[in-house]
């Protein structure tokens, strides 16, 4: 070639540098939105529920399974989509109590904190513990000590005849304030 | 020809073709200014250490499937039934945790050499960009097996992402791949793990080694010895350093495979703990409550990295008395990661319940490993697990036993029956035979009768009861024919008027329960299928038939759990009433 090409944009003339200019943004904005489909798959998750189950109450047993003033731990089981899988399994895990003012209290078994499993210690004063981070909480839920920014997420419960229904929700950890996740 | 101007010739080939300039003169002539050293062959052995991951990981994805579903399933097979499986994949972990610490070695070594300062700087930022990107690769390849240890140490870091500020929460759900743990996590993590770190890594170094051997000398350069060249003296010991630290891997990963709990369990009680290496920000949590422990978790390892990269700057000195700052708290900051480590690991080694709960996880590991054996159904592990026949069988109890037997003084409040904790075991038979009125026993039953037996003694009362938690191998067997090795206690049986109402020959009704065959799965399917006939508990039985209830399948599956709580009772440690499932 017997013309040597300009150095840089700032060497042509103003029109050749503005065709220049829209020429290079027209190509850079291609290539950005040819990236978008590949980009997509990345963020796609933020705001969609990839992980599904039914909100229905679920059956955890008769009146009489449950000892007043005793939480007692039943593992929920039901249908979930994840992905693209369709499974049935147990969900998670409530801690329901009978009280003695006839009051039943259902609260879910995953720590609001960083969602380990919450144990039951026996002990009247702080009864709901979590071994991972040490966060108590009382028997109504209340978080006492540790980490947790909440107290344990109450789920709805009713009795139906005989029979005690619970309906299973999952919130986002560690927030102050309880979301559905 | 020589076998100098044949290399010159080759080096030319490729030269040529190349446009890089090959020259092995200019390898083996590379100049070290301060000398030779051990330290510098902790760079090298890290390479070294690399390339190991790399062939160890590339074994494993020949075999890995990453989905929820089955990825347990194909770790445990790849150890299981691919030759070197175990040996290959406890390269793999043992392979990361030598990296760990030499970078900790290799950076420490920096440090105390100022080997980051001008014209370095770039070359220790690529080198702090590494261990970020190490740190990512170990926290993805963990969740991989989906196993409990994964799938909860994962859990506790995606909750800790989302605590980040203003980003957290698209962060978290990135991450996740949604909304909550599941086969998209995995996949992403894989993807991550497989493919993003390994370029990355391998891109990283290129820079890095770049950048370290584009200047051999920092302005601050103490003499070891005196200046060299690579080869013989470095070359020397790079490969030594680095054949040992591979040579320790192999050794340890012969002797140790890697851990592997049992599949995933989301609703599951596992005791979680993080990884070793993430030990001092668990410790550093702790001193931090609620909201904030974004301090701990963010906020101060932050300022650690910060620090750290601006060490180049921060520490011009040339005497140890101006470095100290700065050296100092390099040194201190490593001295508490490992004081705090070991802690927390001695914490938990005297936590009983901790310790219980770890023994529970390991032993339902080791079931999942023996059921898979036979294949893991489309479903996946926890499935299986949760489908055995004890599961199952634990299920069934639940349901239709609860209610009137105690398991280890834990259960009905109305109970009928008696405490089937133990239940005829050796201990439970003493126990009933010296006192069957006893509440535990038959108190609370209508089903009664019989006298106290304590006065037999010890030695009478030890031997009954020894022979008849053996009866279970005998179904349907009279006494003349067991074995002769309890012909003693066949005739003490009968001496002491036992047999007058209990009958060792199948089928006969004589006043009370038939005890041939005892325990045996044939005798339970009798009692379950007719509790009130004369064989077993006759008229005053309040026990219901569960003929038209249970199958057989169901039955054995009972009996299957029965088995499971004869040797280790059910008692929740927390108190709470509730059935194990495996």
């Amino acid at each position: 070639m017997s013309e040597d090409l300009p150095l840089s944009p700032a060497d042509l003339p103003s029109q050749d540098r503005r065709r220049f200019l829209v020429v290079a943004g027209t190509g850079l904005g291609a290539c950005g939105v040819a990236l978008l489909p590949f980009v997509s798959s990345l963020v796609a998750p933020v705001g969609r529920r990839t992980v599904r189950f039914a909100s229905d109450p679920f059956d955890v047993g008769a009146i009489s399974d449950f000892h007043v003033d005793e939480p007692r731990r039943v593992a929920i089981r039901g249908r979930i989509t994840d992905g693209w899988q369709a499974d049935e399994r147990d969900l998670g895990a409530a801690w329901i109590t009978r009280h003695s003012d006839g009051r039943w209290t259902a609260f879910s078994s995953i720590c609001p904190h960083l969602g380990c499993a919450i144990d039951y210690t026996g002990k009247k004063e702080l009864p709901f513990l979590c071994p991972c981070h040490e966060s108590t909480f009382s028997l109504d839920g209340a978080a006492e000590k540790g980490p947790s920014p909440r107290g344990l997420d109450a789920l709805p419960i009713k009795i139906e005849g005989e029979r005690v229904l619970v309906e299973f929700h999952r919130y986002v950890l560690n927030q102050k304030h309880q979301v559905e996740s | 020809m020589s076998l100098a101007s044949r290399l010159a010739q080759a080096e030319a080939f490729l030269t040529e073709r190349t446009g890089y300039p090959w020259s092995l003169a200019a390898w083996k002539n590379r100049k070290l200014p301060g000398g030779q050293s051990w330290g510098h062959a902790l760079g090298f052995g890290l390479a070294a250490l690399l390339l190991l991951q790399m062939f160890s990981g590339l074994a494993m994805t020949l075999y890995y499937s990453p989905s929820t579903a089955n990825a347990w399933a194909s770790v445990v097979y790849f150890e299981q039934e691919v030759p070197f499986g175990t040996f290959v994949r406890a390269l793999h972990y043992h392979g990361t945790n030598a990296l760990i610490i030499v970078t900790g070695l290799h950076l420490l070594y920096v440090v105390l050499n100022a080997g980051y300062r001008r014209p370095r700087e770039a070359a220790w930022w690529a080198g702090l960009l590494l261990i970020a990107v190490l740190m990512a690769a170990a926290m993805t390849g963990a969740l991989l097996p989906w196993d409990d240890q994964g799938y909860w140490a994962s859990r506790v870091e995606i909750g800790i992402m989302g605590t980040a500020p203003v980003v957290g929460n698209q962060v978290q759900q990135i991450a996740l791949g949604g909304n909550d743990l599941g086969n998209t996590t995995l996949t992403r993590y894989f993807t991550a793990h497989a493919i993003v770190m390994p370029v990355l890594l391998a891109g990283i170094v290129w820079l890095h080694v770049s950048l370290v051997k584009l200047h051999p000398a920092g302005a601050f350069a103490p003499q070891r010895s005196v200046p060299t060249v690579y080869w013989p003296k470095q070359a020397l010991r790079d490969a030594m350093f680095a054949l040992f630290a591979v040579a320790v891997v192999f050794a340890i990963a012969a002797r140790f495979p890697a851990p592997l709990e049992g599949p995933a369990d989301p609703s599951g009680g596992y005791p979680a703990r993080p990884i070793w290496y993430f030990r001092p920000l668990f410790e550093l949590r702790r001193h931090f409550e609620g909201p904030t422990e974004p301090v701990a978790t963010m906020l101060l390892p932050g300022l650690a990295g910060l620090f750290l990269a601006s060490l180049p700057f921060l520490d011009r000195g040339q005497t140890w008395r101006q470095r100290a700052p700065f050296v100092g708290p390099v040194l201190l900051g490593a001295a508490l990661a490992i004081f705090s480590t070991s802690a927390s690991l001695q914490r938990d080694a005297r936590d009983k319940a901790y310790q219980e709960d770890r023994a529970e996880s390991r032993s339902r590991a080791e079931r999942a490993r023996l059921a898979a054996k036979s294949g893991v159904p489309p479903q996946g592990a926890l499935y299986m697990l949760q489908n055995t026949p004890e599961s199952h069988g634990a299920k069934i109890y639940a349901d239709r036993c609860v209610g009137c037997h105690m398991v280890g003084g834990r259960g009905s409040d109305k109970p009928k029956g008696p405490d089937l904790g133990g239940w005829a075991t050796h201990d439970w038979l003493t126990g009933v035979i010296a006192h069957p009125e006893a509440p535990e026993f038959f108190g609370h039953s209508r089903v009664g009768g019989m006298d106290p037996y304590e006065k037999l003694g010890p030695t009478k009362l030890d031997a009954l009861a020894a022979f008849l938690s053996q009866l279970r191998k005998y179904p349907n067997t009279p006494a003349e024919k067991l074995p002769a090795a309890f012909k003693s206690e066949v005739e003490l049986f009968q001496t002491e008027g036992c047999d007058s109402c209990h009958s060792l020959t199948p089928g006969e009704a004589s006043g009370a329960t038939n005890l041939s065959g005892y325990g045996s799965d044939a005798w339970l399917i009798g009692l379950f299928v007719a509790p009130s006939s004369d064989v077993y508990f006759g008229s005053d039985n309040e026990m219901p038939s569960y003929k038209d209830k249970l199958s057989e399948r169901d039955m054995l599956d009972v009996i299957a759990y029965l088995n499971l709580i004869r040797e280790k009772p059910v008692q929740s440690r927390t108190g709470a009433i509730e059935v194990a499932a495996p």
